[in-house]
């Protein structure tokens, strides 16, 4: 104990005493470890942390499956309600199970009107959780099954934002949807629901989701068909999730066959709530991201490593000298190694330090960056004991991976060398020089894997801009309400319709106005069809496909081209013939080698046939880059949608007119809140995330581990000329010119470069081949990436090499002639 | 001696070093002439100014005042890489401290001055085999010079001096560093390449040895306090291998 006090003690003072080198490592070790703690911290708070619920490792989620349609978010969907009742009925193996839905529900109460997120759960909900109010109480099992009146359960946040925490607002009323709840409770301030990326502002019983929902939600509310319902069960003690699962599983074999029209192929399958508090799906995606992200930060800090530990070797080498007389003095090599040791563990643990205060500002940073769907999630990333052990274990293999290697050698010192003889220095110097060039051999390698990633994603970020999305990418702007959750009719709604798209048309600026039940990038509603005159694949019932309800100028104002057939018109109304106008990939997929153009097909459950009378464009419909999905429009006059999509084509920048448009859709209903209004440029640029984060990303990061190895090489080469002045000098009597030295230590640090390059190359081919799957319309070995790259690294070294062969020239050759 | 033109001459060469506000004179007022062929001892008490001559004459450094013509040319007026040319071509270096490169092979070293020339390199090749062949070092071509003795790097220096035909050769205590028998050894070596037509300036703290020259120059205080010209019949006589002392 108290050698290891003098220990510290001596490795403090010594790195005081070298504030140039300390601070230089400090640096690196700082960057190193707080670009890791940040990017850990934010996986940890996306990915490790559970759930603020009693037992939370106990709890499942159970997804449907439908073995006709896989893949993706497909593979994880939910349960009918009918379904989900049959099951929480006749299993043994679950403690409990409950079921919930999002419903977007129009809050009005304390203030502007606003469209909060609604939860609608079972009644056991908080109970099976384990979730208690801190005000007022949850919900009792027969508010479920008996709507009596109408209540509903806070949540923290809503609470303080629109209620100023006031906790006299339980027992009070308030309006949801044009519907009176009283409120009876608060959530805990940690408790979101159970989903990590939704919070939720208000719970509502599930027996209240006729009367809160709407459109097809509400029509098939209780159909066995309709996947409507997130499921989560409570394990029975001592039933694993297999068990569990295969039971649930037994159930479902049972209802394909008493139901099979409806639940033919379908199943269920159980992942513990743990791994589900994201959609498996999604998660999947974080998880790759978080993998990818790992990689490349564990890169800058093996750079940073590698810098490091040059300094040691540098810094061991000038004290060799010492070291030999503390050895000659009696001192044991294992002692020597332990006192050098504690001086790179301290170090590491001062580096981790102030890395810590990066990944604090670094994760709101990163954050603040978050997908557009994420923008409303609170995910609290906080710095817990779990990132705090992660970054004290990673800052000690840090000084052990560093400190090591610098410590055995400088305690293998040649006494007799070292003290007498100085002959053998010259071989001595050699070997320490190699093993620090392999150093910065390895920094340039590892910053060209990382600038190549870089590179490759800043290339998919290119392509992925360049994509045609297939509607109007300038002077469109979109905006979103939902007349039916604010209480309208068919009929109200429809006169709703007619009327906004009046006020709208009406604006100077206005080119074209169109309503649609789909926003831009948003997806849709998905029906399977089945083509006239052709058999529904085996049982099936046909492929499932978006459907868009839209008024007549929809493609005008869109910018959707028509090409073929003609658009909707005035007549196609309720009473005339049912008409669909279906994509360019529908036609393909649907009439692979026909023109599609007065076909037939029919949705399923319905007993009528719709007529193809046009082919638009492919549009995007999620992600740009995405692979074109079949779509449908059809007339909203002939299929009434609730919710809406205005979207207003522009003759002018489409921002300064969105005040006009908002005011013109509220000045028909000022209780009616407005959502997702945008520009389509805001809309384009949220849905590059993905890449330009990427790019961003990789790119800050590569950049970082870019920087460091330049310090590595330039401390390197510095460090040598120093040691070679009176070499440099011996040459320059002999009549090397200066040109002839500094070309002499620039091809000294290029050869490094190169070599390191060359190694970064092969080790680029194959990391690159991990994030394939990340990019879009450049291939992983992209050639061009793989050239400009290592010039640019030569270019950087070449600067970096500059300096110490300038200074290299600057010696004198008088020092020949000294001799010490 | 033909009496004309001189290889190195220095007119009123002073050398004054500032630090720290003190001012040392490390040269004043250095007259010197150095014909063709001549072998030339510089000796003195330490710190008199020896080496400072030297490296003014090698051109490692330059006059605070003074002139100083080689070859008939001044100097001053040279350039660096000018008179890195000067260096490489016309003047070999001896060292005290060897100063052979450690990770260069003997050979390598020798080679070096000539490849700052440009030269090719199966010419290279032959003057440094000549070269180490003349100091009996060529069997030890392919050693680094941590494998040679002190006596064995001091001939190979020589040889890298040499290898380049250089006009004349500086040596600053050539036998400082080595036993008398290694010492005895180089300085036999400096009179044959002397006999064979070297002009040679060495400086020098042994008597016996500065009884080699033609011509010994006695510094004190950064002047030539004392010249005096070795009789040629007790020189030869001394190259008949008979004993003075
Ligand atoms: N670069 C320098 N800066 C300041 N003073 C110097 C420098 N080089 C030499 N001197 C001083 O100039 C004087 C002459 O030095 P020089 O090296 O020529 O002596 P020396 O005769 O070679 O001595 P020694 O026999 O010990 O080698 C000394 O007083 C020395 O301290
Ligand atoms: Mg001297």
């Amino acid at each position: 104990m108290e050698s290891l006090r003098r220990d510290l003690g001596y490795a403090l003072r010594s790195l005081l005493k070298h504030p140039g080198f300390t601070a230089v490592a400090l640096l690196s070790l700082a960057l190193g470890i707080g670009a890791n703690a940040t990017i850990f911290s934010v996986v940890n708070a996306l990915l490790l942390s559970s759930l603020p619920v009693a037992d939370p490792e106990r709890l499942v989620a159970v997804y449907g499956t439908d073995a006709k349609n896989q893949g993706g978010f497909l593979n994880y969907m939910p349960v009918s309600q009918p379904n989900f009742d049959d099951y929480r009925e006749q299993n043994d193996v679950m403690a409990g199970m409950f079921a919930f839905q999002f419903a977007p529900l129009n809050l009005a109460a304390g203030g502007e009107p606003e469209q909060s997120t609604g939860l609608l759960v079972s009644g056991n909900y908080f109970d099976l959780l384990g979730v208690r109010a801190i005000h007022g109480r949850t919900f009792l099992p027969e508010e479920d099954r008996a709507p009596t009146h109408p209540v509903a359960v806070l949540g923290y946040g809503l609470w303080q934002r629109r209620f100023g925490g006031d906790e006299a607002i339980v027992g009070r009323e308030i309006r949801l949807n044009d519907l009176q709840f009283t409120v009876i409770g608060i959530a805990p301030e940690n408790f979101r629901g159970t989903n990590l990326l939704a919070t939720v502002d208000v719970w509502v019983p599930l027996s209240m989701g006729e009367r809160v929902t709407t459109g097809f939600l509400r029509d098939y509310f209780r159909d066995r068909r309709a996947m409507t319902m997130n499921v989560i069960g409570r394990l029975k003690d001592g039933v694993a999730v297999e068990q569990a699962e295969a039971s649930l599983k037994t159930i479902a074999s049972r209802l394909e066959a008493a139901y099979p029209r409806d639940n033919e192929k379908r199943s269920v399958q159980l992942i513990p709530l743990q791994q589900a508090s994201i959609n498996p799906a999604l998660r999947r995606i974080f998880v790759n991201s978080g993998r990818l992200l790992m990689g490349v930060v564990a890169l800058v800090l093996l750079v940073a490593c590698a810098n490091v530990a040059n300094l040691l070797l540098a810094r061991a080498a000038a004290r060799r000298k010492e070291i030999a007389v503390r050895l000659a003095l009696g001192a044991t090599r294992a002692r020597l190694v332990r006192q050098l040791l504690t001086e790179s563990l301290l170090l590491a643990l001062l580096g981790a330090g102030l890395g810590l205060f990066i990944a604090v500002w670094g994760r709101e940073l990163l954050w603040a960056f978050r997908p557009p769907f994420l923008q409303n999630a609170e995910l609290q990333i906080g710095i817990d004991w779990r990132v705090l052990g992660f970054v004290v274990l990673m800052s000690a293999a840090t000084g052990l991976l560093f400190g090591l290697v610098p410590a055995l050698r400088a305690s293998r010192s040649d006494l007799v060398a070292e003290l007498k003889d100085k002959s053998s220095q010259a071989n001595q110097d050699a070997r320490w020089w190699s093993l620090r060039n392999a150093l910065v051999v390895a920094q340039v390698a590892l910053s060209l894997i990382g600038l190549v990633g870089a590179g490759l994603f800043a290339q998919s970020l290119i392509r992925t801009q360049q994509i045609d999305p297939g509607f109007e990418s300038d002077r469109l702007l979109v905006m979103s309400f939902n007349p039916g959750a604010g209480g309208y009719d068919e009929a109200r709604g429809r006169e709703f319709q007619r009327r906004v798209l009046a006020e709208v048309h009406a604006l100077p600026g206005v080119g074209a106005a169109a309503l649609a039940s789909n926003a831009p990038f948003g997806g849709g509603f998905q029906r399977s069809i089945t083509v006239e005159g052709r058999e529904p694949p085996a049982g099936g019932r046909g492929i499932l496909t978006t459907v868009n309800d839209v008024t007549p100028g929809y493609f005008d104002a869109a910018g959707i081209k028509l090409r073929r057939g003609r658009g909707f018109n005035a007549f196609d109304r309720e009473g005339a013939p049912h008409v669909a106008i279906i994509n360019e990939a529908a036609a393909r997929r649907f009439w692979p080698d026909e023109d599609p153009v007065g076909k037939r097909y029919q949705f399923f459950g319905e007993d009528f046939h719709h007529e193809v009378v046009g082919v638009a464009a492919d549009t995007v419909q999620f992600t740009l880059g995405e692979d074109p999905q079949p779509q449908i429009y059809l007339p909203l006059e002939q299929h009434y949608s609730p919710e809406l999509t205005l979207h207003v084509q522009t003759t002018g920048a489409p921002d300064a007119l969105m005040p006009q448009v908002r005011r013109a859709v509220q000045s028909l209903d000022s209780n009616l809140p407005i959502f997702g209004a945008a520009s389509i440029g805001q809309l384009l640029d949220q849905a590059l995330w993905a890449p330009r984060m990427g790019a961003g990303m990789l790119g800050l990061f590569a950049l970082l581990a870019l920087a460091l190895a330049c310090i590595g090489l330039y401390g390197v080469l510095s460090y040598n000329v120093a040691q070679r002045t009176q070499e440099i000098g011996v040459r320059m009597a002999l009549g090397a010119s200066s040109r002839t030295i500094f070309a002499m230590v620039l091809s000294q640090g290029l050869t490094l470069v190169g070599v390191g390059a060359a190694l970064g190359i092969l080790g680029g081919l194959a990391a690159t081949q991990l994030v394939a799957g990340f990019l879009f319309g450049v291939s992983a070995a992209d050639p061009l990436t793989f050239i400009i790259t290592p010039l640019v690294l030569g270019l950087v070294g070449l600067a970096a090499a500059w300096l110490p062969a300038r200074r290299a020239t600057r010696v004198d050759p008088l020092v020949a002639l000294r001799y010490e | 001696m033909s009496g004309s033109e001189p290889l190195l001459r220095l007119d009123g060469v002073t050398k004054v070093f500032y630090t720290d506000e003190v001012e040392t004179h490390a040269l004043a007022g250095i007259h010197l002439e150095v014909q063709p062929g001549e072998y030339v001892a510089i000796a003195g008490p330490s710190g008199c100014g020896k080496s400072t001559l030297l490296s003014i004459l090698g051109l490692l450094d330059s006059p605070s005042e003074g002139a100083y013509h080689l070859n008939g040319r001044p100097v001053e007026k040279l350039t660096a890489s000018e008179r890195a040319r000067i260096r490489n071509r016309e003047i070999g270096f001896i060292f005290q401290s060897f100063n052979l490169i450690g990770d260069l092979t003997v050979f390598e070293n020798v080679e070096l001055p000539l490849t700052y020339r440009g030269m090719k390199a199966s010419e290279r090749r032959e003057r440094v085999h000549a070269a180490l062949e003349k100091v009996g070092m060529a069997h030890r071509a392919k050693h680094l010079p941590s494998q040679l003795s002190g006596g064995q790097q001091q001939r190979v220096a020589v040889a890298r001096a040499v290898a380049g035909q250089p006009a004349i050769l500086l040596a600053d205590e050539p036998t400082g560093n080595l036993d008398s028998t290694n010492g005895e050894a180089v300085m036999e070596l400096l009179r044959e390449l002397h006999r064979e037509g070297a002009t040679i300036c060495m400086v020098t703290h042994d008597p016996r040895f500065a009884r080699h020259a033609d011509r010994s120059i006695h510094l004190f205080d950064g002047r030539i306090v004392e010249e005096d010209h070795s009789p040629k019949a007790e020189k030869e006589l001394e190259e008949s291998g008979f004993e003075m002392n």
